[in-house]
């Protein structure tokens, strides 16, 4: 069975209507956090200061916080839980239990949101102690991640359910790559959840005196690594099994596949420490083993490239096609659910390579908190996984709302992806030189009472207005097609593109599928890589700090 | 004598799994990888 009528059945209203609700914070993100973005770089380039005394770290905490945190967990839900609902379906009680991991992320958005907009929280999206933000802060965080926990366990109960149903069958790849992501993503973010419930909200609220700085900045990192897998899986997921539908072609590889997510849920998280390489009171020893163990990320990605290659060259040579790279050509160009996917492909080539130059321990010296970081992720999370996102959106909005894809539309979301690739490489090209000639991350304009090397950022920091703007473009112009696909754009059927396996592919070995396993290593890994550093840091901590709401946590 | 095979027609199975435009793509992004890492560490000792 190739899949081709489920793909083009729609789904039921009351399973679109939670799916797309998702879809609505996404895009509402993308333009409040985006607008947010844009204010930054002119700022920046020292020719514009922010009306009505807004302070500059307000609004580098919405950025973060609202694109970072709030579109990337509400497009993955809404996406996830379209990719389980296609494969393994979703019955009344798991639905429900949707909505209210819908409710409970966005009441703990808008606490988040409104709290930074009032100038409470300009503790930027890692919240570092100690700045201290407003209690609701951290309240509202901790409601987005437990309310992402409930759309975690719907997604296990859904595969559960289907797998008693269908015993002895392998789960579909979609649906075991959802599970993987979750997976990861509950292990993780406890992290973070103990670092906020246990330590900052009491902090904030003055029950504790004060907090131990190094363990909250270690528990956030045990989960912020995690957390850039957490939005890169699902643009694996459409390049392993939606790409290739959409090219004409088959599945490379379902053990593939499926090999490359277990190791990416077993080394994405015991790695935390590459974040915190210049961080004193972490033993080297332990940080050397963490990049160690980072490094091994680099094989699933590797077998990712090749399989996207593979894919695209198979589908080309059985059209015909037989010169070394004749294939190349016959890629769907045309076609924006192919086309920004792709450039989302390329981005992460440089992406990649940064990330092994960040995380290279001593080397990290050269560009740690350095504006080159920043260029790194807009780079991985701002063109990689949000081209792939909107390649997603191109039709599983449609497919939601029962509409089409106009070839209009189609048009403006190549156009749109083009604007994206310009005002990116302009942008991002200038943090990564500006970082490598020491330009700093983070702060607001400033000329540092002059210098030579001062100097020389400026020019870069224009570029980076330039960039900017154009990018703003872009999301305007998405929002415009994210309305059109919603709300006017003709009725009919847009294919939900999942690819089949060819017919005479390999067995997938059951070892695959072994839940207990893969856990066991990966906690194993964990408990490897944190307790003797983590016993370390809480035995030999200086005393915890009072909260800080100067200069700039609260107004 | 066989005619070189045209455009547009269907490939064999050997032709269809021929893999190498990915052996060589890949083997450029590994270039690619260890180039930019050695530029960013010749940097960090230059320093």
């Amino acid at each position: 069975m190739d899949g081709t009528e489920n793909n083009l059945r729609l789904f039921p209203k009351k399973d679109a209507r939670l799916y797309m609700s998702f879809m609505y914070v996404t895009f509402v993100s993308l333009l409040v956090g985006g607008l947010m973005g844009l204010l930054q770089t002119f700022v920046r380039s020292g020719r514009f200061t922010l009306p009505f005394n807004i302070n500059y770290y307000t609004i580098l905490t919405v950025h973060g916080v609202i694109l970072g945190l709030v579109l990337t967990t509400f497009f993955i839900l809404g996406f996830q839980f379209a990719l389980m609902g296609k494969t393994v379906g979703i019955s009344d009680k798991q639905r429900n239990a949707g909505w209210v991991s819908f409710w409970m992320m966005l009441v703990g958005t808008v606490m988040t949101a409104v709290t930074i907009l009032v100038g409470q929280a300009n503790v930027l999206y890692t919240f570092y102690a100690p700045l201290a933000a407003h209690p609701a802060f951290y309240i509202g965080l901790a409601l987005v991640i437990i309310g992402s926990w409930v759309g975690a366990f719907t997604n296990f109960r859904q595969l559960y359910v289907w797998k008693k149903a269908h015993k002895g069958e392998k789960s579909p790849l979609l649906a075991f790559m959802v599970v993987i992501n979750m997976l990861m993503w509950v292990i993780a973010s406890l992290g973070v959840a103990i670092a906020v419930v246990v330590q900052f909200i009491p902090w904030s609220l003055g029950y504790t005196e004060t907090i131990n700085v190094l363990v909250s900045r270690t528990l956030f990192w045990y989960f912020g690594h995690p957390l850039v897998y957490f939005w890169l899986l699902p643009a694996y997921m459409a390049w392993y099994a939606i790409i290739p539908k959409i090219i004409g072609g088959k599945l490379f590889s379902d053990s593939l596949a499926r090999l490359a997510f277990i190791l990416l849920l077993m080394f994405s998280i015991p790695v935390g420490f590459h974040h915190q390489l210049t961080e004193p009171g972490i033993d080297p020893t332990w940080k050397f083993i963490q990049v160690v163990l980072t490094m091994m990320v680099v094989i699933p990605s590797l077998m990712t490239a090749f399989s996207i290659f593979a894919t695209f060259e198979i589908a080309g040579r059985k059209k015909g096609f037989s010169s070394l790279f004749g294939w190349f050509k016959k890629l769907p160009w045309g076609d924006v659910r192919f086309f920004a996917p792709f450039v989302g492909m390329v981005a992460f080539i440089p992406g990649g390579i940064g990330g092994i130059i960040n995380a290279s321990h001593q080397m990290n010296a050269l560009v740690h908190n350095t504006i080159w970081i920043t260029g790194h992720f807009h780079l991985t999370v701002a063109t990689t996984v949000i081209l792939t996102y909107f390649g997603i959106a191109y039709w599983l909005v449609p497919h939601l709302t029962g509409r089409r894809l106009t070839k209009q539309l189609n048009k403006l979301g190549i156009i749109q992806t083009i604007i994206w690739t310009v005002g990116m490489t302009i942008m991002s090209t200038a943090m990564h030189i500006q970082g490598l000639l020491g330009g700093p991350r983070r702060s607001a304009y400033s000329e540092y009472a002059g210098g030579a090397q001062v100097d020389t950022w400026i020019g870069y920091q224009l570029a980076q207005a330039i960039g900017g703007t154009i990018l703003f473009i872009g999301i305007l112009l998405m929002t415009y097609i994210f309305i059109k696909l919603t709300f006017f754009a003709p009725r009919g059927v847009e294919e939900f593109p999942i690819a089949a396996e060819d017919e005479d592919a390999q067995v997938t070995p059951k070892i695959l599928e072994n839940w207990y396993l893969w856990i066991g290593i990966t906690i194993a890994l964990i408990a490897f890589a944190y307790t003797i550093p983590m016993i370390d840091i809480i035995k030999h901590s200086p005393p915890g700090s009072i909260p800080f709401k100067w200069p700039i946590g609260r107004m | 004598m066989a005619k070189k095979q045209k455009s547009n027609t269907v490939a064999s199975p050997e032709e269809s799994s021929n893999l190498k435009g990915t052996f060589i793509m890949v083997m450029i992004l590994g270039v690619l990888m260890v180039s930019a890492w050695f530029g960013a560490y010749w940097l960090f000792i230059s320093r």
